[in-house]
């Protein structure tokens, strides 16, 4: 080990020659390291958000509701912390890859009014309202991603039940002015971590954090035809001491702030149609301080890296980056990488979205709605790790062997930082329990 | 491979570590609390207040602001005392009102009228509301079901006015709201009480039918909603007898828009009115967008009704309701200043139909008579005559088919009298029918679980004991018939008891 180091050090004060190939050397590691970024992907969870749908703030009449939404996507496109919406693994994975989701949210809603006729001001004349959301979700990278994921030892995809929300809030009267019906409640969601979460994933149904949320939210009526719904929310997010995916899940959660607004027009009794509009980004960075995430396999050849890199630029038509001259030099025999876990901080994510979609009532007692959420606007979470780069183990900065720092732009993975750029689909059927 | 073996052997116990940490605390922690959680919602979705509270020892919170000397009559449907407003002092000077509520709801519905009305003049004593059904969306309330609770109600409030004040109240105003309507045009239509009603408001009722119900059984289906789909045959015997009948005057009161009223959409936006009432269709007359539950708790409206109500003569404070007297082949009223209104089409006479001091009898024709005496605003019940004939010998007889019992779906149940010159009348309020009761015309719809009785009147004046059927069509019964084993297999028994649970 000490002989590699003592190698390149000697390479590096011999001429040019000797530090381009340095140069080349450290340029084929960023962009190996930052091969990391791409592979990670994104959590479908995250890229799921919902604007609300058709009366869903609206004084219910009291009864028990329950409601099915499937969501469906594969994520292609995500956003950087620039806005810009990259392709999902490029360039080292092909395209056509992706991080594929189906997720299940079963809700149950109760309505009623448990004051009623109880005297307590204010409670016993507004009903209360209170629900719970268990999620079932299917999470997996495609072929090309997972095989990227297992270079970190780390699993692509996470399968089985997601967090639990639970919310209660109250509604206000409902005011009537001229054509114009509204009403307005106030609610606060607690989401519990109880979902499955793995550290070592890349994609996970749980969170691993608790949120509270508390919401103003209102359901306007115009002419009996124009549904408006609409909401403000505020996420507090607590932190997250166990990330997963290599610590490229936040530590430190940033807090979230949540508007959105849905217009439906009701054609009949039975159909409708919506348009909708969500904006949400968080309030500050998010803070990542346990980085872990390296190759598993180390020490790295050179050799390796460059047929790693070489070949993700092939796929983007790129020249190779690493000259054979540089891979097989025989100065560069091996080394080992390790990242330093922070802190660091992100510039905070972002996401604006519509949605369209329709409804069919069946009955009273059902409704299909179908409906698509389009991502306009984003931003990801990004951060700047740095790599220690040693000849031999353990690594770190204060290392006797090590050789170099590494500064490379990895992605934050999952709910809290990441944004798809890409579409998902939603199939929701409500079923209302003793409808008439 | 060393480095390899050392690097992996880092992650590894970290990563057996969370997935048993994860695991552990899923099971210690979330998982009660999880299942606590849902359990609580669960029972508190699927069991009313009423039925969960008094398991833990808490009696349940209800509106109960009656007098000290009133006791509530016991609702048919929940077994308990109605809970709901009434009385309270100021006398009664007008014709009380008795407001009765919609679906799902219970008597507080009402509140914001009691306050409008006593702002208006009224007393607290003139004003009643009680609650018949469950207060709950679990349990839907039924035309039917609840028709002994109106009668309850009604005559519960005239008795105690009657003994506070210390003359006999032989009438009231009602105001009903949705199901309120049809429940109180099938309690005055099966309990022969057309002549305790001197104004009826129909808020927003479902008198032609509404769209959220359905005539079968898929769905969550119940029996209010069998009873008012659009055209059931449960709605076209509340109307073929005439839509107003009687002496009662009535008032309708809906959105007619067919916008702002969800319930009544276009083609049904009319559904609220009734032939021959005063009927306004608030929203569209006026320009407002009152809803399904706002319309009759506004102020707008609730004037025209006070104005509706107040255009009524109030009866004389001491009078007696005429009766109708047969003399021979003549129908008379027992007062002079009274008229008797009759018609022969198998109709109800309504406040409409012209009167007479005498009515004769003609040979082949039906009667359907009241008597009402303008001069003190009192009338007195329906009642059939036919002309006299000659006694028959052949014994009278009556039945049906079928004869009561336990259904999974609504009947159609089919009278025969052994005289086919007979009429019969019948009830599904477990009133005992008289000749005003309703008509016997084609098989009668029982769509949910009442008792039928019926008689039958030989045209030499003969009557038939009361046939009386118990017929039990529950939602028990449905979901009996539908259990999860069932659908496995069908030959799987029926654990059902048999009649619906009172106080469910």
């Amino acid at each position: 080990m000490r002989t590699a180091k003592h190698s390149i050090s000697m390479q590096s004060s011999q001429g040019t020659q000797s530090f381009h190939g340095h140069a080349s050397f450290f340029r084929i590691l960023r962009v190996m390291c930052g091969s990391i970024l791409f592979l990670s992907g994104t959590s479908a969870h995250a890229g799921i958000a919902f604007t609300p749908h058709l009366s869903e703030y609206s004084r219910l009449p009291p009864g028990q509701y329950t409601e099915a939404t499937f969501v469906f996507t594969e994520i292609e496109h995500i956003y950087d912390r620039d806005g810009n919406k990259v392709k999902l693994g490029l360039p080292f994975v092909p395209p056509g890859a992706s991080t594929d989701a189906a997720l299940g949210l079963f809700k149950m809603l109760w309505v009623g009014n448990i004051f009623r006729d109880s005297g307590i001001p204010v409670l016993s004349t507004h009903p209360q309202f209170c629900r719970m959301i268990g999620v079932l979700g299917y999470q997996q990278n495609t072929e090309q991603i997972a095989e990227r994921v297992r270079l970190f030892g780390k699993k692509p995809g996470a399968n089985g039940h997601g967090d639990l929300f639970g919310l209660c809030g109250i509604y206000t009267d409902d005011y009537l002015w001229g054509p114009v019906k509204a009403n307005a409640l106030l609610a606060t969601t607690v989401k519990f971590p109880v979902g499955r979460y793995d550290q070592d994933a890349a994609l996970n149904i749980g969170t691993n954090y608790w949120s509270t949320i508390p919401q103003f939210a209102f359901h306007s009526e115009i002419f009996g035809r124009i549904y408006i719904d609409g909401t403000i929310a505020y996420q507090f997010n607590g932190n997250n001491d166990k990330p997963s995916f290599g610590g490229l899940t936040p530590t430190r959660i940033a807090d979230w702030k949540n508007a959105e607004i849905n217009v439906a027009w009701k054609f009949n009794e039975h159909w409708f149609a919506d348009v909708g509009y969500s904006y949400r980004a968080s309030v500050g960075s998010n803070h990542y301080d346990k980085v872990t995430i390296n190759f598993v396999d180390q020490p790295l050849a050179p050799e390796s890296a460059c047929a790693n890199t070489n070949a993700g630029l092939q796929n983007l038509g790129i020249d190779p980056l690493a000259t054979p001259e540089i891979c097989n030099s025989p100065l560069l025999t091996h080394f080992f990488l390790e990242p330093r876990p922070g802190p660091y901080s992100d510039r905070g994510v972002m996401g604006r979205a519509l949605t369209g979609g329709f409804y069919y009532v069946y009955r009273t007692s059902s409704v299909f709605n179908f409906r698509v959420f389009y991502p306009i606007a984003g931003r990801g979470s990004q951060i700047d790790v740095l790599f220690d780069v040693c000849t031999s183990e353990p690594c770190g900065p204060d290392s006797a062997d090590n050789i170099s720092t590494l500064s490379t732009t990895l992605y934050g993975v999952q709910e809290a930082a990441a944004i798809s750029a890409t579409p998902f689909y939603e199939f929701r059927l409500v079923y209302l329990f003793w409808a008439p | 491979m060393t480095v390899k073996r050392t690097h992996l052997s880092r992650v590894t116990p970290a990563k057996a570590g969370v997935q048993s940490l994860s695991w552990r605390r899923w099971a210690r922690h979330w998982l009660p609390a999880f299942a606590g959680a849902t359990a609580a919602l669960a029972a508190v979705g699927c069991a009313p207040r009423e039925t969960i509270l008094p398991m833990v020892g808490i009696e349940p919170p209800a509106l109960r602001d009656f007098p000290a000397d009133f006791t509530p009559p016991i609702s048919n449907e929940t077994n308990r005392p109605m809970p709901g407003f009434g009385g309270g002092g100021g006398g009664v000077e007008r014709t009380p009102v008795i407001f009765i509520h919609g679906n799902t709801v219970s008597a507080r519905y009402w509140l914001p009228a009691r306050e409008h009305f006593m702002k208006a003049g009224y007393s607290a004593d003139e004003l009643w509301a009680l609650g018949y059904g469950w207060d709950n969306v679990r349990y839907f309330d039924s035309g039917d079901l609840s028709v002994p609770s109106v009668d309850r109600i009604v005559n519960g409030v005239m008795a105690y006015l009657s003994q506070k004040t210390g003359r006999t109240i032989h009438q009231v105003d009602v105001i009903g709201h949705s199901l309120g309507v049809t429940l109180v045009r099938q309690w005055m239509l099966q309990t022969n009480s057309f002549h305790k009603v001197r104004n009826f408001i129909g808020a927003c009722g479902a008198n032609q039918g509404v769209w959220t119900a359905w005539p079968d059984t898929r769905g969550q289906q119940r029996v209010v909603s069998w009873e008012l789909t659009r055209g059931s045959p449960w709605l076209a015997q509340l109307n073929r007898p005439g839509e107003t009948p009687g002496p009662t005057r009535y008032m309708t009161l809906y959105d007619g828009t067919g916008w702002a009223d969800v319930l009544f959409p276009y083609p049904d936006e009319h559904s609220g009115a009734l032939q021959g009432a005063y009927n306004l269709a608030y929203n569209a007359e006026h320009g407002t967008w009152y809803d399904h539950l706002m319309l009759p708790r506004k102020p707008g409206p609730m004037e025209a009704m006070i104005e509706f109500l107040k255009a009524a003569a109030e009866p004389l404070p001491q009078a007696v309701p005429p009766r109708l007297v047969r003399d021979g082949d003549f129908i008379r009223a027992d007062q002079p200043e009274a008229r008797v209104h009759c018609t022969t089409d198998g109709r109800y006479p309504t406040r409409e139909t012209p009167g007479a001091t005498e009515v004769r009898l003609g040979e082949l024709a039906l009667y359907t008579c009241y008597a009402r005496n303008p001069a003190t605003e009192l009338s007195s019940p329906m009642a059939r005559f036919r002309a006299q004939q000659p006694a028959r010998q052949q014994p009278l007889t009556l039945s049906a088919t079928p004869g009561g019992g336990v259904f999974e779906h609504p009947q159609f149940v089919k009278l025969e009298a052994s005289d086919p010159d007979a009429f019969i009348v019948y009830t599904t309020s477990g009133t005992p029918p008289d000749s005003g009761s309703p008509l016997y015309t084609e098989p009668v719809y029982v769509p949910g679980p009442l008792t039928f009785m019926a008689i039958a009147i030989a045209p030499d004046g003969r009557v038939t004991p009361p046939l009386k059927l118990e017929f039990d069509i529950s939602l028990e019964m449905i979901e009996a018939r539908n259990t999860l084993q069932r659908q496995f297999d069908p030959t799987a028994p029926v654990k059902y008891e048999g009649r619906r649970k009172v106080g469910r």
